[in-house]
């Protein structure tokens, strides 16, 4: 059972977790890190899993793209979980390639009914496939489609209720995107159906100005808080956590940055933040 | 309307070669053609990113610049083809042999076999090691027919240079470092508890490992080593196979079926 507050792992704080095990109540791994045959990621990923709860974050499944679904991805993914037996297993809602090109980077999808149906039916075969719901996140972007014929938070709420999916919400990515392109993040948030939303993402970014880049290289901003508070206010708690992929402080801050949110959290709810005590 | 498959290889091509895909969108205040350049820049710095994590050496010998003109050069002649970027990078020796120009020295391809040997001896499978013990409990009569398991990590590389020293002179944060000299010999790349470790190899040792990887018998090892060591091909065959048992390189031994 997940809940309270986390951190994404990260290979700096390998010998943290396995000498310190600082207080944390889960840790969210990157899966594409652990589809490996063996060695030094798959040791400390047992070792650290033996204290803590983990939920599994991927970053291939392209469930958005018009080539097949990968299965050799899926059954690796699959095999991945028995080992983790992780409180749920998330990815994005984008397109990271298309004929069998890799392009690694989480890209935008057209908003269209098209989309949606394609959506819809791919999701349902990973989610019989794994034997679980997926939990899916929204992406920052930079660009809309021409031709889109809804927006992102209408999109997302029908996706998840036709596919009856899970969503991974990242706060700051809602912030981003709403820079990007005009929109009120806080109307996004209040169309999200709660029940579904299962974890938060929060992270830094960098504002260029004219463009907001989701970097995950800084401590979250002010405005960033400020639209998690409002999101808690208007769907109750919900397991958060810290994405740090760049410019990595020492654990120790990022124990601090996450009592922060912790406290953010508390003050929102109105409910005192659940946190692990080691 | 534009078909979602449409939308993909315009936003692809876009990526690959640069150009905007006419269906993004622009604002006013933000054209189509800057916001595209985050998804271009981006692509071209992870995966020249991913690109320095496999050949951490060859990104400092090279310095930069020219690492950054390899990587684009590469990332163009060979997208990724896995869905794990930890793979990008597996075909920059065939890469390079071919367009031996992007590169200022031969033995830097030879530097490029080096890592990625050590990139796949990282994570290779995990096995248990044969232990010297297990060994001494085999029946001398059975010694001839024993064929051994090497450790999955374990791979023998035929290099023409002695790319070892612009290794060491990188650990070392050496600048003037030597160049190297042209040297054929085989390097044993493996993984011993969780570390990538390499050594170069006398001939001798070269040819008995690679006759021992192909499920050589020990009656054949000791053979090929009288070849090598007339006097006494025995205590090199048993000197060998403690070094390889002390190394962890071996993981199994069985009999060979008559
Ligand atoms: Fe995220």
């Amino acid at each position: 059972m997940i809940k309270g507050f986390g951190l994404g792992l990260r290979t700096e704080h390998y010998a943290d977790f396995v000498d310190r095990k600082p207080p944390l109540d889960w840790l969210e791994i990157i899966s594409e890190n652990y589809l490996v045959p063996g060695g030094k990621p798959l040791h400390f990923l047992d070792r650290i899993r033996a204290d803590y709860p983990m939920v599994m974050h991927g970053v291939s499944l392209s469930i958005g793209s018009v080539d097949p679904l990968d299965f050799n991805y899926l059954r690796d993914l699959k095999r991945l979980a028995e080992r983790v037996e992780p409180g749920w297993i998330s990815d994005h809602l984008c397109w990271t390639g298309v004929d069998h090109t890799h392009l690694h980077d989480l890209l935008p999808l057209p908003y269209t009914e098209e989309t949606l149906r394609h959506l819809t039916e791919r999701i349902s075969r990973v989610q019989e496939f794994l034997g679980r719901r997926i939990l899916l996140e929204n992406v920052s972007s930079y660009v809309v489609c021409a031709h889109d014929e809804m927006n992102e938070w209408t999109f997302l709420s029908e996706l998840a209720a036709r596919a009856d999916c899970w969503l991974l919400l990242d706060v700051n990515n809602v912030y981003v995107s709403a820079r990007n392109h005009g929109f009120n993040p806080r109307e996004y948030i209040d169309a999200m159906p709660g029940r579904r939303v299962r974890q938060i993402h929060l992270a830094g970014h960098q504002d260029q100005g004219d463009l907001v880049i989701d970097t995950h290289d800084h401590p979250i901003r002010d405005e960033v808080f400020d639209l998690y508070a409002y999101t808690l206010q208007k769907l109750g708690p919900i397991p958060t956590m810290i994405e740090r992929d760049d410019h990595i402080p020492p654990l120790e801050q990022l124990l601090a940055e996450l009592e922060q949110v912790r406290r953010t959290a508390a003050l929102a709810t109105g409910q005192p933040g659940e946190m692990a005590v080691a | 309307m534009i078909p979602l498959a449409d939308w993909q290889r315009q936003f692809q091509q876009g990526l690959l070669h640069q150009r905007v895909p006419a269906a993004v969108a622009g604002t006013a205040t933000v054209p189509s053609g800057r916001r595209f350049d985050i998804y271009t820049s981006a692509y071209r710095l992870r995966l020249t990113e991913a690109l320095e994590a496999n050949y951490p050496v060859l990104h400092q010998a090279l310095g930069d610049e020219q690492f950054t003109q390899l990587a684009v050069a590469y990332l163009q002649a060979h997208p990724s083809s896995h869905a794990n970027i930890r793979w990008f990078g597996d075909r920059l020796d065939d890469f390079v042999r071919d367009q031996g120009a992007l590169l200022p020295h031969p033995a830097l391809a030879d530097l490029i076999r080096l890592e990625w040997a050590l990139c796949c001896a990282f994570d290779a499978s995990d096995r248990e090691i044969l232990q010297g013990t297990q060994l001494g409990q085999i029946p001398a009569e059975h010694w001839p027919a024993l064929v051994f398991d090497l450790h999955p990590s374990v791979h023998l590389i035929a290099l023409e240079w002695s790319v070892e020293t612009l290794w060491n002179a990188a650990k070392a944060a050496d600048d003037g470092q030597e160049a190297p000299t042209h040297d054929p010999h085989y390097t044993l790349v493996w993984r011993q508890q969780l570390g990538t470790r390499f050594r170069s190899l006398e001939r001798g040792e070269a040819m008995l490992l690679l006759e021992l990887s192909q499920a050589a018998c020990f009656a054949r090892i000791c053979e090929l080593a009288a070849s090598i060591a007339s006097d006494d091909a025995t205590t090199l065959a048993v000197s060998l196979l403690q070094r390889w048992l002390q190394d962890q390189l071996l993981t199994e031994c069985r009999l060979l079926p008559e």
